[in-house]
């Protein structure tokens, strides 16, 4: 399916890779469906574009590529509503934010995909040792590691 | 805001299946025990703003960072969705207690 961006313009999507997430993200209740978007093979950063919402996307990233031991927790009832049967059928990421001259990493509030049906939601983890803006990497070295 | 008064071990229905009860009450810090259905969503405020906000603000980057755009999509060009079940390692953890009570 073809999709409206307003980042990257008319974006071609197949359909059976999009993300449902039932319960939206916090605070973007309404908008359930998004698709992943990859950069370039290689990259670690990726677009989780809403398909209802032109000007909604966010930059996520695999959060172990950045902190080998980051663990998020899940409940049961959260594994239920996602139809995870085990742990490792899902695969964790983490929203990506700018601030200053950082990238920061929203680790308290992980995103959970069942890779099976693809039904995702947002933890809030009640762990104090994640915060929502742990720093991933400075600007200037980002932009160094890609000329290198 | 209904403003209810309490006593210790005293508690507060919500419908029909959500119970506060005041456990404990020193000084300025009150200590709250909440039974809630397991598909009620209960968080301490503060996490969930601080996160709501963040999505927020990210919500807002543009990502100017080059290393950042789909490839071959400066104009609308045509690019393909990854595959969403990506490789991620990050560790996830089913948890033994599935509601602990919030202090």
């Amino acid at each position: 399916m073809q999709i409206q961006t307003t980042r990257f313009g008319m974006v071609d999507v197949d359909e059976s890779r999009l993300l449902e997430f039932p319960a939206g993200l916090l605070g973007f209740s309404s908008y359930k469906t998004f698709a992943l978007l990859q950069p370039d093979e290689n990259g670690v950063f990726f677009w989780l574009q809403s398909t209802e919402s032109p000007d909604l996307a966010f930059v996520v990233t695999d959060p172990a590529l950045w902190l080998p031991d980051f663990q998020a927790n899940i409940r049961k009832e959260q594994m239920e509503e996602l139809g995870l049967d085990e742990v490792s059928d899902a695969q964790v990421l983490v929203i990506v934010n700018k601030r200053d001259q950082s990238l920061t990493a929203n680790l308290q509030g992980p995103l959970v995909v069942n890779s099976s049906n693809r039904r995702a939601l947002q933890l809030v983890l009640a762990e104090k040792r994640w915060s929502t803006r742990h720093e991933l990497v400075q600007l200037g070295e980002a932009a160094a590691a890609k000329t290198a | 805001m209904l403003v209810l008064s309490r006593q210790r071990d005293e508690t507060i229905m919500i419908g029909d299946e959500v119970e506060l009860t005041i456990v404990d009450i020193r000084g300025d810090k009150v200590r709250i025990g909440i039974k809630a259905p397991a598909t009620v969503a209960v968080h301490r405020k503060e996490v969930y703003d601080a996160i709501r906000n963040e999505n927020q603000q990210a919500a807002a980057f543009r990502g100017e960072l080059g290393s950042l755009r789909p490839r071959g999509s400066a104009r609308g060009g045509q690019i393909q969705s990854g595959g969403t079940v990506l490789p991620t390692a990050a560790k996830l953890a089913a948890t033994q207690t599935s509601r602990r009570e919030i202090a």
